[in-house]
């Protein structure tokens, strides 16, 4: 890989990409194999680029409390993330001030992201559903939010380049449902991440109906697509685009060739994977050509230059020697390309844009930074019966999920559901281990064999379900800029608004109902479920259904920060066209998950990939 | 009375001895092996007793130490129908001894070590070693919290690719 934290740029460039994130380094994979050169801009530090380093890492994650998704790596002050640590709930008027983002409310973000060289798939789950055709039509199908720019049948063949470009291990047959096609000649690159015993086991009691207020609903326990290295296929799997012949060869660890080609279950995807099975954006950056690429780390961009003819005539970049080198010691540096690639994550990309020009750049729709969406993560919990012997806490933090509550015309009334059957016990429910060894050794005042019985008994049993909400866009939902609250190098802190509107609560209840069916359906008593909330719960909001009576609910984020700059088909309420492109400045595409003018369900890293790819194309196009 | 710790360490860095017979390391095996449900052997084969003597050592002052072994000492030496019950009454019953004791579980179990509570440290005072820690990456790996379920700690010690569709251990005969 060709890093050069002090490094400078070196010659003319095509393109300058801004974030070395997944979104940055597909695209310049693409610009750099048609022999364009490329400079990546990346404010934060080289993280795991060479093995030890990344196994450092691994040790900082081993030595953490608590294991949050950003632990592995330790906070950088001149380009810092949001930790997410300490979820506040909002009192009106008093923003939570803890965070790197500042948090107005009403309710938490409470996402978090990586400002690293890899960006957020440094620590991401790694799913890789596809979205179905409806959601690209909410508005028309549904009278809910607004269409895409594009629909499935545009970009299926780039879903199918973004799965063999990050190596997704799934099985396309299992992915067919709610108009889900795949090329007939095509598979992913390698075979589905086997389902847990978990998984396995629950799927005798839950496959079938469920019956929730008298309606009847088919439930089935299916695989997820996963970013993680299993079974490779034949090449002959990629369909009309197969080169050669043999089988996909999985990528392994940065580094080193000796490992990373398998999942070896270490059941510790978030934060981080010890082998690097799972795929991080550091593997498509380490296959660069050298010589059509530079990559500079510590550089963050402060501001793009916009020309009298409406062209971007340059990024303002500060390089940083060490994350402890004062502010005023680090002069800003102009660098120039023809093309202009913003890929440094929905909040970062509307924060530059928010932070150029004289009153913001791109934004003659003022869509920048509105429309802000998470899928808000809605947890259920309880404890199977002995004899299903579920043996959690065994391998990638879920192998399965209950796909049914994707599509269907409900969403005209509530949210739309993906729903994720857990491996790793209670996990972002209760924080086990470390909770039980709590309630067990200072709450039960345990020792000795009763302690380690207890322990053996229950934590196997764990079940953990989690319920991916639909959010909507709301221009009120959206992140600003403020000169009260200013970040190192002369940035901005994102000041974030947020709220969750009734559409999403409604899919919220809905799914506590499904959860109790389920529940049911395993043969799980009421007194061995656990899901309650309160008004100290974190993400806590109340919802009162139509003619019922006032519920306590709760969430945490997904860090799938959704929107911000969205597509769309006129210049008067989008940012960006159809391939991503500025409408503002021909010269600019703003890239990523912040491009998406609706959430739907899917964690949505392979869709901004697809999308990514499609605006490389046009990229491509334009560069003649 | 508030009571300060004492410096532990001697100018050369090791502990001095307690005075709690000829080997207070396998004073403090035999007590934690009683604590945690696993045997000396289990214990010994972490790998980690040591270490974990050492920071019971650098967090706790000398006579504490000395009062908890001591007089772990003492039950030992009863007839084993018997032991429990003065673990139960006079350890971790023991306003002074008892919260030492769950934090020795839990730095078996968790490989950390928690700040003791308001009230301990009210009592003996408040050691600057007396902080919220995994006391090193050595001690998350070996965590019995992972044994006693049945599984790696998660990151570490991998099973290797699909072991998580098997068959998992049974679990114990009847909960208790």
């Amino acid at each position: 890989m060709s890093i050069h934290p002090g490094g400078q740029p070196d010659g003319e460039y095509d393109v300058i990409i801004i974030g070395g994130g997944v979104i940055g380094a597909l695209i310049a994979q693409k610009l750099t194999a048609q022999y364009k050169r490329v400079l990546i801009l990346e404010a934060g530090r080289a993280v795991g680029s060479t093995f030890p380093s990344y196994q450092s890492y691994v040790e900082t994650f081993y030595a953490s409390i608590p294991k949050t998704p950003n632990a592995p790596y330790p906070q950088n002050p001149k380009a810092p993330s949001p930790l997410a640590i300490d979820v506040h709930n909002i009192t009106p008027g008093t923003p939570d001030l803890s965070d790197y983002t500042v948090e107005t409310g009403p309710l938490p973000y409470g996402s978090t992201y990586q400002r690293a060289l890899g960006g957020t798939t440094l620590h991401w789950m790694g799913f890789c559903p596809r979205m179905v055709p409806n959601d690209f039509k909410l508005q028309s199908t549904y009278g809910r939010g607004v269409d895409w720019p594009i629909d499935y049948d545009d970009i299926k063949n780039y879903y199918c380049d973004a799965e063999w470009a990050i190596g997704v291990a799934g099985n396309k047959a299992d992915q067919e449902r709610f108009g889900i096609t795949f090329p007939d000649d095509y598979d992913y690159p390698m075979e589905r991440i086997p389902l847990s015993w978990s998984d396995q086991q629950l799927q005798r009691y839950i496959d079938g109906e469920v019956v929730i207020d008298g309606a009847e609903h088919p439930v089935e326990i299916s695989s997820l697509p996963h970013a993680r290295n299993s079974i490779p296929r034949p090449l002959a799997a990629r369909g009309g685009k197969a080169k050669g012949t043999g089988s996909y060869q999985p990528v392994p660890a940065v580094g080193t060739q000796s490992t990373g080609e398998r999942c070896e279950g270490n059941a510790s995807c978030i934060p981080i994977c010890p082998v690097q099975a799972k795929y991080s954006a550091l593997k498509t950056l380490n296959q660069l050509p050298e010589e059509r690429h530079t990559l500079l780390t510590q550089a963050v961009a402060t501001e793009l230059l916009v020309a009298a003819n409406g062209r971007i005539d340059g990024v303002v970049y500060k390089q940083y020697p060490n994350e402890s080198t004062p502010d005023f010691l680090v002069a800003p540096v102009t660098v120039k390309a023809k093309l202009y690639v913003l890929a440094a994550h929905a909040v970062e990309n509307a924060k530059l844009l928010l932070a150029s020009g004289p009153n913001g750049l791109a934004n003659s729709s003022d869509q920048v930074g509105r429309n802000l969406m998470d899928h808000p993560f809605f947890i259920t919990w309880a404890l199977a019966p002995r004899h299903l012997n579920l043996g959690q806490w065994r391998g990638p933090g879920a192998t399965s999920e209950i796909p049914n509550f994707r599509d269907g015309a409900f969403r005209s009334e509530r949210a739309a559901t993906r729903i994720d059957v857990g491996n790793w016990g209670w996990d972002v429910a209760t924080f086990p281990p470390d909770s039980n060894i709590n309630a067990f050794v200072y709450g039960q005042n345990l020792y000795g064999p009763a302690l380690r019985n207890l322990i053996a008994d229950e934590l196997p049993r764990q079940l953990r379900i989690g319920y991916v909400l639909e959010q909507l866009p709301e221009s009120t939902n959206r992140v600003t800029i403020d000169r009260n609250y200013m970040g190192p190098l002369g940035t901005y802190r994102p000041v974030l608004h947020y709220d969750i509107s009734d559409y999403t609560r409604a899919g919220m209840a809905f799914a506590w109902k499904l959860s109790d069916a389920i529940f049911d359906k395993i043969g799980i008593p009421r007194d061995q479920i656990f899901t309650q909330f309160d008004e100290n719960s974190t993400g806590y909001m109340p919802y009162t259904p139509s003619g019922g009576k006032q519920m306590s609910l709760a969430y945490i984020g997904s860090g799938h920060h959704i929107g911000t700059h969205r597509m769309g088909v006129q210049k008067s309420d989008s940012v960006v066209n159809r391939n991503m492109r500025s409408w503002d400045h021909e010269n600019l595409y703003i890239v990523g998950c912040g491009a998406f003018p609706t959430s739907a369900t899917s964690n949505p890293t392979l869709t901004a990939s697809a999308l990514a790819l499609m605006a490389a194309d046009d990229m491509l196009k334009q560069l003649g | 009375m508030i009571q300060e710790p004492a410096a532990n360490r001697t100018p050369s860095g090791d502990y001095p001895p307690l005075r709690v017979g000829p080997d207070p390391l396998a004073r403090f095996i035999s007590l934690s092996a009683a604590l945690t449900g696993f045997s000396q052997a289990e214990l010994q084969g972490t790998g980690m007793a040591q270490e974990y003597y050492n920071v019971m050592r650098s967090t706790l002052s000398e006579p504490l130490v000395g009062r908890l072994l001591l007089q772990w000492t003492l039950i030992e030496k009863l007839d084993s129908y018997l032991q429990d019950e003065y673990l139960s009454n006079t350890i971790l019953g023991d306003e002074t001894l008892g919260p030492m004791a769950r934090n020795l579980i839990t730095l078996w179990y968790l490989g950390q070590w928690w700040q003791l509570p308001v009230a301990w440290r009210q009592l003996h005072g408040a050691n600057a070693q007396d902080t919220t820690r995994v006391v090193s990456a050595q001690a998350y790996e070996e965590g019995l919290v992972w044994v006693a379920m049945g599984v790696h700690p998660q990151g570490a010690k991998q099973p290797g690719f699909g072991s998580w569709a098997l068959e998992p251990a049974p679990l114990p005969e009847k909960a208790t």
